[in-house]
């Protein structure tokens, strides 16, 4: 009991210590740039000016990402460091629990000088001013132009401030795998918008797709759902899952008169539609049982899951499994298509000594030029115009290799510059409490203890709350 | 005479106190240097807003007020999961450890060390694999308790992923519990074997020795585990942690994984500590409450 005391009270310590050098540290940069924003900005041209001494820079960089991310990740940063000896990027790579994390580093006044930050934390350091306007360090490079960059892919905190980019383009789709399809005697999923499924088709091939032990479809009348085998299909129980459904339902998270988004018709009806997937026609793994399943990848190679809905990102572990899939656009609710990218963005942080090598890092990761092996194995989709509109580079990456199947353009590339919307953590305020009562209600919802309505109508008014208004 | 005899006493009571003080002293200086100040800058920041990204200032009892109002919507849940987990958590455990340090008492059984050894195990392996492990036995789908459920024609359960997720948390942390047993089966050792001659020479069986024997001579032992136990089930966090994440439905979303969660995810660092203050209080309340019924249940063997 006393060691745990003990270490509840030392992380207080810590955090206090931290508290200190917190404000002792703002204070500081306060008189040297009374002008805050302005003055940050006028920093990396300085520094800009300084370079030719080519003094020896060490940057810190923290970044998330699976087993195959990370060895991607370091070869970038040895490429980058070859290109620029006098700049070492020591690489963290955190594979869990990012935000916690972040949070501590920042608390204790260690934050990297840039690194990978969850959208909705990186609303809320930008709001404090911790992290730089990329629009800023953009404009005083002569060798970039915003219209360089995938519009969409900006995150705002204010008019005209980003706290920076998406960490690369990526968007939700469809992706399954062909021997399940090819024995349940199942067409391939559809690559084009015009041709998106409806729920109700999405259903009824989910239902062919989900085997119990004995090979039974949910659609047999011995169909055991106790035992399931191989789910139809596998969503996750995030944003990420249910809203690029709900915009396509002509949805939002938060309506203009500051509703909760989910409690209304057209967001309730996907809630609904999504819950009923697993407690009436169990062709999809509830939260409980997606515990004791491996990773959505994996599942899908192991082939516990026929098709799974989830960002592009994983073409990198599918193909790296060497699983033969697919891809497909999702499906297509009541109004217009939609698909969304992450959660993640790379944040400068101004309390960097090097903002102008950390922009520097940041701008070598985005094009392609450099980075083409993580374009290329399937984790990232650029985050520069060119690549989406001109053939010969989106033959670079977005064709002929192991990671980009067939219809990828179709299902992937384009819905990405024409029928995006962000997710509600890019822009709503307060996002990881509001979501912290969402997720449970949902959980309610898939146990089966509540109705999609009794779940969401539940929380409406204490999310309502909540809100403390949007950035778009 | 006398005044001899109490200057001797007087002395003596000197030296065992100085010699009390030097024994505890480590404790003492481990305290002073690591936890008190800490404590203390808790205590301070539990009356701020202070938040990572933020500027803090005084706020009063303003986070307390926000916890008892129910103005928070997760603290009375999590009091409620906490106090219901060491509820069950403390006689569980307890009892489980009790009854295995009996059996494992008996002189007469044979491969005795191997036994305590195996008994013992569970509790020097890393939380973190034992959790991974009780998730795959838990496994709604694919584990090995609903398989034998099953096969015994049994309805299955969700275990630790549905309803059900306290009672099942207790299988992993009764399986752990050979540390309490250890203490148990050393109290039990310690029991004069002259004692149960005695009940021997007057007739008396097994169950006798037990009630008036094993039993009360056991209660300071019984006392103590359950005050140690108690405390670290109030404290309960790496089930929450490593198993469920605070879920499902939030039914596992003990104190001190919210507090976690305020400090880290919510980045509401102020309110964090008023919590665990909070959970100070309620432990310091729970232990008093023991302390004062064991004068009603525990017999020290020199009070006769």
């Amino acid at each position: 009991m006393k060691q745990k005391t003990r270490l509840l009270a030392l992380s207080m310590a810590v955090v206090l210590t931290a508290a200190l050098f917190v404000s002792c540290s703002s204070s500081k940069e306060t008189t040297a740039n009374p002008s805050g924003a302005s003055s940050a900005s006028a920093s990396p041209a300085q520094v800009a000016g300084n370079n030719e001494a080519q003094e020896n820079v060490t940057l810190s960089f923290t970044y998330w990402g699976g087993s195959f991310e990370q060895p991607l990740m370091e070869k970038l940063i040895k490429g980058f460091e070859a290109q620029y000896p006098h700049i070492k990027v020591e690489g963290q790579h955190i594979p869990a629990d990012y935000e916690a994390k972040m949070s501590a580093m920042v608390a204790g006044n260690e934050a990297p000088d840039l690194g990978y930050i969850r959208d909705f934390m990186a609303l809320d350091f930008a709001k404090q001013d911790m992290l730089y306007n990329i629009f800023d360090m953009i404009d005083q490079d002569e060798t970039l132009e915003r219209d360089d960059f995938v519009e969409n892919y900006f995150l705002y905190w204010d008019e005209g401030k980003s706290y920076g980019m998406y960490t690369a383009g990526e968007a939700y789709a469809l992706f399954y795998n062909k021997e399940a399809f090819a024995e349940a005697g199942v067409d391939p999923l559809p690559t084009k918008i015009e041709d998106a499924l409806t729920w109700e088709q999405l259903l009824e091939i989910s239902k062919k797709l989900t085997l119990d032990q004995n090979g039974n479809n949910a659609n047999s009348p011995d169909f055991d759902p106790t035992l399931i085998k191989q789910y139809g299909l596998r969503f996750d129980f995030n944003q990420g899952g249910y809203m690029p459904l709900v915009h396509s339902n002509g949805g939002v998270y938060v309506t203009e008169d500051g509703k909760f988004g989910l409690a209304q018709p057209e967001g309730l009806s996907v809630i609904e539609r999504m819950g009923d997937l697993v407690t009436t026609h169990h062709v999809s793994p509830s939260p409980a049982e997606v515990k004791s399943l491996p990773s959505t990848a994996v599942s899908l190679t192991t082939r516990q899951a026929a098709i799974i809905m989830i960002g592009q990102w994983v073409l990198l572990d599918l193909s790296e499994s060497g699983v033969d899939f697919g891809v497909g656009v999702l499906p297509k609710m009541e109004d217009a298509y939609s698909t969304s990218p992450g959660w993640g963005t790379i944040g400068i942080f101004k309390s960097t000594e090097h903002p102008d090598e950390a922009f520097l890092f940041w701008k070598w990761l985005c094009d392609p030029e450099n980075s083409e092996e993580a374009h290329k194995a399937g984790l990232w989709m650029p985050l520069m115009s060119k690549w989406y509109t001109e053939d010969e580079y989106v033959n670079r990456w977005a064709a002929g290799n192991q990671a980009h199947p067939e219809g990828y353009i179709d299902a992937v590339l384009t819905p990405a510059i024409n029928n995006f919307h962000r997710h509600p953590s890019a822009y709503v305020k307060n996002f990881a409490k509001i979501d912290a009562l969402v997720q449970p209600a949902l959980e309610r919802m898939y146990l089966g203890e509540e109705t999609a309505e009794e779940a969401m109508q539940g929380i409406e008014a204490e999310v309502e709350g909540l809100f403390e208004g949007v950035y778009k | 005479m006398n005044n001899v005899a109490a200057i001797k006493s007087t002395t003596f009571k000197r030296r065992d106190t100085l010699a009390g003080v030097l024994f505890s002293l480590p404790a003492i200086i481990g305290f002073l240097a690591f936890s008190a100040g800490p404590m203390v800058a808790s205590l301070v920041l539990s009356f701020t807003n202070y938040s990572i990204s933020r500027p803090s200032s005084f706020i009063g009892f303003a986070n307390y007020a926000e916890l008892f109002s129910g103005q928070d919507s997760f603290f009375w849940s999590s009091v409620r999961v906490t106090l219901a987990f060491a509820a069950m958590n403390v006689p569980a455990c307890i009892l489980t450890a009790f009854v295995i340090a009996l059996l494992l008492n008996n002189k007469r059984l044979r491969g005795m060390t191997f036994l305590r050894a195996a008994f013992y195990i569970p509790s020097i392996l890393p939380i973190i694999a034992t959790a991974m492990i009780f998730m795959w036995i838990m496994s709604p789908d694919f584990g090995l308790l609903n398989a034998i459920l099953r096969a015994l024609h049994l309805p299955t359960s969700k275990w630790i992923y549905g309803n059900a997720v306290l009672p099942s948390l207790l299988l992993m942390t009764s399986w752990c519990s050979g540390n309490i047993m250890v203490v148990f089966l050393a109290g039990m050792q310690g029991i004069p074997n002259a004692l149960y001659e005695a009940i021997e020479v007057d007739g008396g069986g097994t169950l006798r020795k037990f009630l008036h024997c094993t039993l009360p001579l056991m209660t300071p032992t019984i006392f103590f585990n359950t005050v140690m136990f108690l405390i670290s089930s109030m404290q309960a966090f790496l089930q929450a942690y490593i198993m469920t994440q605070g879920g499902p439905n939030n039914k596992t979303n003990f104190i001190v994984y919210y507090l976690y969660r305020v400090a880290f995810e919510f980045q509401d660092i102020g309110k964090a500590a008023s919590l665990g203050w909070v959970l100070f209080a309620m432990i310091l309340l729970v232990t008093g409450l023991l302390f004062w019924s064991s004068k009603y249940w525990v017999v020290y063997s020199d009070d006769n």
